[in-house]
């Protein structure tokens, strides 16, 4: 209908770029293009279920999560994209270049928050990057919200302890974080 | 030593695209974006793959012709209704017939009874949509054993319709869905739907989807529990695993093991996971 197909082109021209983003801090970058499309082709399926204003772009995260998720599941791509995820904490840069420009204290956080549980860091990121509340967190991962809750609080703990002591580490080991003496 | 406080700026600060105005994309980029998906919608509507969830709801390209000059609009209008009449209307086709046949047997959970109702191209469209491949193999009869461990109850109490815009072959039957994770969560029924297209007397494409997100019940909380509680059975019971393409795995070791935990699942997910 020609209403419906003014306001998904409204919902699109305004989301467009944070979902982008949204795929930007998760996925490497050759991978965005695809991944943002296909969320909105689910969403022009599922249109009539899109909520009203300013709920659409948690909705469309929740999307872009199952996108992650369930779409790339059991294809060939998804065993490439699994692979070259692995043992990343939060979509570390993989550029030599990019390495550099990122300082310690983040390259500490991404260490640290390799310690948490995914589901733990994905709150976390939905949290803090995406920042929705709680209750849209809950919804995108199919959590309740008092669950959500907890493991944020959880989480947080555990990421300021891991942090602290790798930064222990760290003080009392400066040459070997660095490189060693060589 | 830092803050709670302070960490949460600090995780705020690693965001990698702060600014997703600062990102670098051309305005004429995102319409071609745009045109580029909406063909494709439009391709997909009229081929394999249904856009609608019900009759009437969501767009449908005869709706467009409502705003055709003046002299059509009678003869719109009489298209519409015929079409929209044998959509809501009960099917009695054998390809209707057929398609619920195949909703009794999984409302049952009884994978026998399908077993000459769905041919084999049907069947891998099926069991790829719960990621089963060449890869990583399954059954029909595996994936609904493993969804009676979890006492899964499919409901299909509104027929099933012809899909808009097809020949007929193609049919939609929307269901309520519960099991023991989603009533150790407190969740009202799931609803979801499946599409299938019957072909000489058999299913030749079949595919769920799961309201709202299209994912299985809990299946990411309940996954990531048993990485940490159960890591030396981990493998045995799912696929990859990198949570990005977990899997059950349907074999007789998984199986029991899938058996043996789940009342330690369900006690898990009753506490708020």
């Amino acid at each position: 209908m020609p209403d419906d197909d003014t306001r998904f082109a409204r919902v699109y021209r305004t989301h467009y770029k944070s979902v982008c983003a949204y795929f930007f801090r998760r996925l490497p970058s050759d991978l965005v293009d695809d991944a943002v499309a296909e969320t909105f082709l689910v969403a022009w399926r599922k249109f009539e279920q899109m909520p009203e204003g300013g709920e659409a772009l948690a909705w469309l995260y929740g999307i872009g999560h199952r996108v992650l998720l369930h779409q790339w599941r059991g294809s060939r791509r998804s065993h490439r994209l699994g692979r070259r995820l692995e043992g990343l904490g939060l979509n570390a840069p993989q550029l030599p270049e990019e390495i550099v420009l990122v300082g310690e204290e983040s390259r500490l956080v991404r260490q640290a928050a390799s310690s948490l549980k995914e589901t733990d860091r994905e709150i976390l990121r939905l949290t803090l990057w995406e920042d929705l509340s709680h209750a849209e967190v809950a919804a995108i991962l199919g959590l309740s919200v008092e669950a959500v809750r907890q493991r944020y609080s959880r989480a947080m703990a555990k990421l300021t302890r891991e942090f602290n002591r790798l930064d222990t580490t760290r003080s009392r080991y400066p040459a070997a974080q660095e490189g060693g003496v060589r | 030593m830092i803050t709670e406080e302070q960490m949460r700026s600090l995780f705020a600060e690693a965001n990698p695209v702060p600014d997703p105005d600062a990102l670098d994309l051309d305005e004429h980029d995102i319409s071609v974006s745009l045109a580029t998906l909406e063909r494709q919608s439009s391709d997909r509507a009229g081929a394999d793959e249904t856009i609608d969830d019900a009759p009437g709801i969501g767009r449908q390209p005869w709706l467009k012709w409502v705003a055709a000059p003046a002299t059509l609009v009678v003869v719109v209008v009489i298209a519409v209704l015929i079409q929209r009449a044998g959509d809501q209307a009960p099917a009695t086709s054998a390809e209707q017939t057929i398609a619920e046949e195949f909703t009794a047997s999984l409302e049952r959970l009884d994978a026998e009874a399908v077993s000459g109702i769905v041919g084999s191209a049907g069947a891998s469209s099926y069991l790829s949509n719960f990621g089963y491949d060449e890869n990583n193999p399954g059954s029909i009869a595996g994936l609904w054993e493993w969804w009676a461990i979890h006492d899964m109850k499919f409901t299909f109490d509104r027929g099933c319709r012809k899909t808009p815009g097809q020949d007929g072959r193609d049919l939609t039957c929307d269901f309520r869905l519960e099991n023991d994770w989603t009533r150790a969560l407190g969740q009202t029924e799931m609803l979801g739907r499946i599409e299938m297209r019957v072909v000489g007397g058999q299913i030749v494409s079949l595919r769920s989807y799961f309201r709202p997100f299209d994912d299985f019940p809990a299946w990411d909380s309940v996954v990531q529990w048993l990485k940490y509680t159960h890591p030396e059975e981990f493998g045995t019971m799912v696929v990859n695993g990198n949570g990005l393409a977990d899997t059950a795995k349907l074999t007789p070791e998984s199986m029991a093991l899938w058996r043996g935990y789940e009342p330690q699942i369900v006690d898990y997910l009753s506490k708020g996971s």
